[in-house]
């Protein structure tokens, strides 16, 4: 596929290369810093239980939120989501999270507060 | 470019084991839910007999409660929804363009684990005794049942189970990505809309039946204690969980059956859809609200007002996306060179039998009424006349309407008058009075009544409509006997269809379209026929056309189910392992197997085309 570009139009294929470079460049030092977010934000649950210095019921809250903020950086930097052609993943994970969060809050609404 | 000799013919019975091809894992399917259709029928014909007249003793008891329970669950999951799979397989490919849906070989496992999951759940009866606890298997009842038939059910259904989610998977990726060229969403015909919809159903509905199936097997096999109050569980997470299923289940069953009536009422008023895309968004809507609705199931299991008036407004709320629809194909036939074949014969009295239907739905969802309804044969009769007078007369119409396609022969009409006859006046002459027996006070799932309180008409003249609705089936095989044996092959296009799956010379070649069709509108096939040029537009050179291989692993993996099922029903951990491994073993094959299928080639597929086979 390389040499179909180079006979035709080796200026515009050059150019393409170079952009093409600078979007992986970018995209690994985003795998870099998330890679480094993730571990921090697991070091930091994991302390957060360890020490024992906050309450059970706020630190159930606060690792569950450093797990949601967790799935987004898997989501979006290692598997792409934010890349063109992700339309439908985004849609059905959406409307899975949706149906499902609907279906457990009342769930437990109806279970276990009445 | 390299071609894969390794390609092997098979023929006969090797041939339908091991096929991958979506055309004829459409007719298996549509053979298995057809066959077990009939032993539920069956089932339902012995009920009646058995209610025919009062203080009856013929199936009375545990066999009576065997039954209704075998009845509606062989419905539910092993008739009807398969039904529903042999057409989506048969046509919806076809409907989109698509040589086949996107994963064959887990098309063919998905058949398989429904075939053996209902071959599990039957065997009950001759081992034991069908599972008693309703096809809503409630805890406690199912539980404590000491029996095996219990297990029976959800073993079996769990692997049945299993195959339904891999085919949902499968149908929203060919969906999404095997779309012909042209082919945009909102160019989709009808019934691809509502299937793939469906199959978001399936992916959103099926895995809460799959847990709600491990807990109580768990509980059953395990003695584990998740519905036991003495124990810290909950009889009630069963009821939720069952009905967090089972409402979008109801919708899983009736939205392809709304896609084959739009097909047809099109396709014989000789007009496009009315509406079409208030027909889509109502579709996705009714989708959507379906998973918001399951308490309406549990008005009277006493979670209080707040609880019951939300899930109350939800449900009376998709009468409105289901008016949409109903409007939409009387107008659709406003005005329309109407045609009345069976297909459209059935799709006209879909029409208003299914508003009866969803009237006395409505009636249903007001919870101070519900109490009054609940558990009586109300309630038989409203989901009688939504599942039978909507999906079943569904089917039947997509069965004369796709039968030339799918077979290759076109049944006769005047059989299929009666048939429509026969078991629409049997229909009417079975559940109407059911709706006074209910409101007259007669419980549903008892079996048997005492005289003299008023119910022995009724109940008689709905087992008269029932025995119609048989010898209606009865003619419906007739028919398929007779076509079968018949010479006359159909055209390509009997009814002047409008979509692109009547655009294939028939028997449908192996490859579906020699050329992937160039898609330049709504009703793909009439904007050609309207434009004057008969066919498809092709999109693509004729080329070599890749195919993938048949598997005889699909099989074995559902017979290592199978196995591994009976080897949990019994607690005998040696068969479970066997059967386990088997399937990991047929797991491992499939993968370290290198089969990249085999090519057409352009010869080949030009044959064809010079001798229209193509």
């Amino acid at each position: 596929m390389a040499d179909h570009h180079n006979t035709t139009e080796p200026t515009v294929h050059r150019h393409e290369e170079i952009q093409r470079k600078l979007a992986l460049k970018e995209e690994r030092k985003h795998h870099n810093v998330s890679f480094v977010m993730m571990i921090l934000l697991t070091i930091v649950a994991f302390f957060a239980i360890w020490s024992d210095k906050i309450s059970d019921s706020f630190a159930v809250i606060f690792i569950l939120t450093l797990a949601v903020v967790q799935v987004f950086f898997q989501l979006y930097i290692w598997m792409h989501l934010s890349h063109k052609g992700h339309d439908f993943p985004i849609w059905g994970m959406a409307s899975g999270v949706l149906i499902a969060a609907i279906t457990v809050a009342s769930l437990m609404g109806m279970i276990w507060t009445s | 470019m390299a071609t894969h000799e390794s390609h092997k013919k098979r023929s006969g019975l090797m041939d339908w084991l091991t096929t991958v091809d979506h055309k004829k894992i459409g007719i298996l399917y549509l053979l298995a839910g057809g066959f077990f259709f009939l032993i539920g029928g069956l089932e339902a014909i012995l009920m009646r007999i058995q209610l025919m007249e009062p203080d009856s003793k013929i199936f009375t008891g545990e066999l009576y409660n065997q039954l209704l329970t075998m009845h509606g669950t062989t419905m539910i999951f092993l008739a009807a929804m398969p039904i529903i799979f042999g057409f989506m397989n048969a046509i919806l490919p076809l409907q989109i363009g698509a040589r086949d849906v996107a994963f064959p070989y887990v098309n063919a496992v998905g058949f398989w684990l429904f075939f053996f999951g209902g071959l599990l759940l039957n065997l009950s009866w001759f081992l034991g005794g069908a599972p008693e606890a309703g096809w809503t298997a409630y805890a406690p009842l199912s539980t404590v049942a000491e029996d095996t038939g219990v297990d029976f059910y959800v073993l079996g259904l769990q692997i049945a189970g299993a195959g339904t989610l891999a085919g949902g998977i499968n149908f929203l990726v060919t969906v999404i990505n095997m779309r012909a060229p042209g082919m945009t969403f909102m160019r989709m015909p009808l019934f691809t809309w509502a299937s793939f919809v469906t199959s978001g159903l399936i992916l959103f509905a099926f895995p809460a039946l799959t847990v709600g199936f491990f807990l109580l097997m768990f509980e059953r096999v395990f003695d584990a204690n998740f519905f036991n109050p003495d124990m810290g569980g909950n009889v009630l997470i069963w009821e939720h969980i069952f009905w967090i299923f089972g409402h979008p289940e109801v919708y899983i069953l009736i939205l392809p059956a709304f896609g084959i009536i739009s097909e047809v009422v099109s396709t014989f008023s000789s007009k496009r859809l009315f509406g079409y895309s208030a027909m889509v968004f109502a579709t996705v809507l009714i989708g959507f609200l379906g998973f918001m609705v399951w308490v309406h199931h549990m008005f009277t299991v006493g979670l209080g007002p707040v609880a019951n008036s939300i899930f109350a407004v939800a449900t009376m709320a998709i009468a409105i996306p289901t008016g949409v629809k109903i409007f939409n194909w009387i107008f659709t036939m406003w005005g329309g060179q109407i045609r009345f074949t069976t297909a459209m014969l059935f799709a006209v009295g879909f029409i208003p039998t299914f508003v009866m239907g969803g009237v006395t739905g409505v009636m249903l969802s007001v919870p101070a009424a519900d109490y009054q309804y609940h558990d009586s044969y109300f309630v038989v009769a409203h989901f009688h006349y939504v599942i039978v007078g909507g999906l079943i007369l569904g089917l039947f119409s997509g069965l004369y309407y796709w039968y030339p396609r799918m077979f290759n022969r076109v049944l006769n009409e005047t059989l299929g008058k009666w048939n429509f006859w026969l078991f629409f006046i049997g229909f009417h002459l079975t559940f109407f009075p059911q709706h006074w027996l209910g409101l007259m006070g007669m419980p549903r799932r008892v079996y048997t009544y005492m005289s003299g309180q008023q119910l022995d008409g009724a109940n008689f003249v709905s087992t008269i409509g029932a025995i119609l609705m048989g010898l209606g089936t009865i003619v419906l095989l007739i028919n398929i006997i007779i076509s079968a044996s018949s010479k006359h092959a159909a055209s390509k296009d009997p009814w002047d269809g409008r979509t692109l799956e009547w655009a294939m010379p028939v028997p449908t070649p192996e490859y579906n379209f020699a050329q992937t069709p160039l898609v330049r509108g709504l009703d793909a096939l009439y904007v050609e026929k309207a434009a004057g040029n008969g066919e498809m537009t092709p999109a693509e050179p004729v080329g070599e056309i890749h195919m993938p291989n048949g598997s005889i692993l699909p099989f074995f993996l559902s017979l290592g189910m199978f196995v591994a099922g009976f080897g949990f029903i019994y607690s005998n951990w040696i068969v479970a392992i066997v059967g386990l491994g088997g399937v990991l073993v047929t797991m491992f094959l499939r993968s370290v197997i290198d089969d990249h299928g085999y090519h057409i080639h352009k010869e080949e597929v030009e044959a064809d085309i010079k001798g229209g086979r193509a």
